[in-house]
């Protein structure tokens, strides 16, 4: 038999990863130039009072990770499992949730707006232009938390590309429209925020057509009872602590930075904090591939498959990170040239930085990644953990440390510790797991795990294979032949007509699933040239057979 | 898989043995050929020993019987047992072919 290999996973990894870094990469430069427009049109107070208002748009982001992250990833497992009505209604209720809460904060901010204000700005100056900037920002709220909702189902409904181009051509019309409203039509600050606006609108209208494809999510009103409230929280707490904790984290640096190191260390400070947002395209870039592409494989029950997943993901992020601090440690000159805080004081404090906080770039991403796999099978308590611990952690070590450059590095070894100490203990319970990951081991007797390429030869040898397979388990011989059957007669299909290089078949006890990475093509549809494949197929599993398109992958489950 | 094939002065006598599935057809095709031409008698497969048959194997029984039929003669199959019976009915094979 072929032994299961990593191909399809990788590309599917492939496929989501490359979309993915370019959507998150065109927002940074997008912001990057959405600020330089504001500061160049409107002047420095601008775009101080943009920063101001940022705690309102992460504090609405946070509240957001609350129950849409969450939602997508446990819909991805329903996705995985075949449950597509349950994924239709966790979408239904993390867009109701949007338009609800987004109408709430709307009423809220701007009934509290004074208070708010005051909050925001305390200088006289800046109090104009920040109000200006509020207002519309908060009526920017719901546009945004659909715009993050569609994103994140669309992207694991299968349509990653889509929402790369909705979030280039929706930063394009933002800088567009910031030159026009603030240049031309005099809107001043106002100008800005309406350009977010509009990019949000811009941004939701886009991913719109996905809709049109057949089998993708649909809009159903859920009940409470369907929706697992309680489950929705816990996976979405970590990511709303680490987003919430993440402003206490840039203020305390700030405080540590200014009392102990004074302004060259706040130079130095906001260089290597540029430098860490820049590391999120690869951070993020991973996370939100092992996101849906995980969600789906645990909905599977496909443990060897993430096991692929994570690998890959942990190769390709290990590469990135290698490359990136060895340029942040042998160019610290030309960096900080580039951010424009290149002299003589700042140098030799930059210097010193650079290398030390390269070493926290790195662990930040290593230990990150883990949070989804975490939350995937179940171990809520780390991933909380390492959620609320790399964000603060970094922080009081630096504190503790009195500014020394290490501290940031010195939080995440401890925050790897406790992490390296929890799993030996959860392993030591359960042997069955895989080291650190905690990804259960697959027995070798329990599954069927083959990737075979596309030809009759591979085709006899799998059908032998899974024949032996499943008379070695607790099923009736007519299941066995009726399974068997029914797979070579879709096998046959995809091999002949699919124009796939390869096909992931897999089975266990409840399910078979075939995976291959042709164009698509439903092998449960296909009428041959009498039909007779299709006529058996349905009649012994009519009703029993799923077809999906996801990855750019076809996926076929059938249910014993 | 294998495939016997015995030609008398009346018919020909047709043992197959093992499991028909897309492979087993396509390395049948010499076989298949030699009945084809044998087809001017009728012609009996035996099946006792067939165990599985897919969808392949079917279109090599519908070759055989077509070749059967220009000279005006049937295929019967004998020694079916359950599974392949199963397969034969629910693709109507059953009518097509004698079965005893």
């Amino acid at each position: 038999m072929q032994k299961r290999s990593s191909y399809l996973i990788s590309k599917a990894f492939n496929n989501y990863l490359g979309a993915s870094v370019l959507t998150v990469a065109a927002t940074q430069v997008a912001n990057m130039a959405d600020a330089s427009i504001v500061g160049n049109l409107i002047g420095p107070e601008g775009l101080a009072a943009v920063n101001l208002s940022k705690p309102v748009i992460q504090a609405i982001y946070s509240l957001t990770c609350l129950y849409m992250s969450s939602s997508t990833i446990l819909a991805g497992m329903a996705i995985g499992k075949g449950d597509k009505e349950k994924a239709n209604k966790l979408f239904s209720f993390s867009l109701l949730v949007s338009l609800v809460l987004g109408a709430l904060i709307v009423v809220g901010g701007l009934g509290a707006f004074d208070a708010l204000s005051d909050l925001l700005c305390k200088s006289d100056n800046l109090r104009q232009l920040t109000n200006d900037f509020l207002f519309v920002t908060l009526l920017s709220t719901i546009p945004m938390m659909l715009m993050y909702t569609f994103h994140q189902f669309v992207t694991t409904d299968g349509s990653p590309k889509l929402i790369s181009q909705a979030v280039i051509v929706g930063n394009i019309v933002n800088i567009g429209l910031d030159i026009i409203l603030i240049k031309y039509a005099n809107m001043g600050i106002k100008g800005a925020a309406w350009a977010t606006f509009f990019m949000y609108v811009v941004c939701v209208l886009m991913v719109l057509p996905h809709f049109r494809k057949k089998g993708t999510l649909r809009f159903k009103i859920p009940t409470l009872k369907d929706l697992e409230l309680e489950k929705i929280l816990s996976f979405g707490l970590p990511l709303f602590f680490s987003t919430a904790l993440l402003s206490i984290q840039y203020m305390g640096n700030n405080y540590v930075a200014s009392i102990y190191l004074g302004d060259g260390g706040l130079i130095a400070l906001a260089i290597c904090m540029q430098l860490f947002s820049f590391s999120m395209i690869i951070l993020t870039g991973t996370l939100r591939t092992i996101q849906p592409v995980g969600a789906i494989l645990k909905g599977l029950e496909d443990h060897k498959g993430m096991k692929l997943l994570v690998q890959r993901a942990y190769a390709f992020m290990g590469i990135c990170l290698v490359v990136y601090t060895l340029a942040i440690v042998f160019f610290p000159e030309q960096i900080s040239a580039l951010l424009g805080a290149a002299n003589e004081q700042t140098m030799p404090i930059i210097r010193m930085a650079l290398p030390a906080f390269s070493l926290h770039i790195i662990m930040q991403a290593l230990l990150y990644n883990l949070m989804p796999v975490y939350q995937f099978y179940g171990h809520k308590n780390l991933a909380l953990f390492l959620s609320i611990g790399q964000t603060l952690l970094p922080m009081l070590c630096f504190w503790g440390m009195r500014g020394h450059w290490m501290g940031f590095f010195v939080g995440q070894i401890i925050t790897a510790a406790v992490i390296l100490v929890s799993t030996i203990l959860i392993k030591s319970k359960d042997k069955k797991l895989s080291a650190i990951f905690l990804i259960p081991e697959t027995e070798s007797n329990a599954v069927f795990d083959s990737t075979i390429p596309t030809n009759h030869q591979a085709l006899g040898e799998t059908r032998s294979g899974l024949r032996d397979f499943l008379q070695s388990l607790d099923l009736s011989q007519e299941q066995v032949n009726h399974a068997v059957l029914c797979t070579e007669e879709l096998l046959k299909n995809i091999i002949d007509h699919g124009h796939a290089q390869y096909v992931d078949v897999r089975a266990t006890k409840e399910i078979i699933s075939l995976h291959d990475d042709g164009k698509p093509f439903n092998p449960i549809g296909y009428v041959d040239e009498n039909g007779l494949g299709l006529k058996i197929v349905n009649t012994l599993l009519s009703g029993n057979m799923h077809y999906d398109y996801r990855f750019n992958q076809n996926m076929v489950t059938i249910e014993l | 898989m294998n495939i016997e094939i015995n030609k008398t002065e009346e018919r020909v006598n047709v043992v197959m043995n093992g499991e028909l599935d897309t492979l087993a057809a396509e390395m049948a095709e010499p076989q298949v050929k030699e009945i084809e031409a044998a087809a001017t008698l009728p012609i009996t497969i035996d099946c006792t020993a067939l165990d599985y048959i897919s969808s392949s194997g079917l279109r090599l029984l519908l070759r055989i019987r077509k070749a059967a039929n220009q000279y005006g003669n049937k295929v019967t199959l004998i020694g079916v047992n359950a599974n392949i019976m199963e397969v034969l009915s629910i693709t109507h094979f059953n009518k097509m072919f004698e079965i005893l």
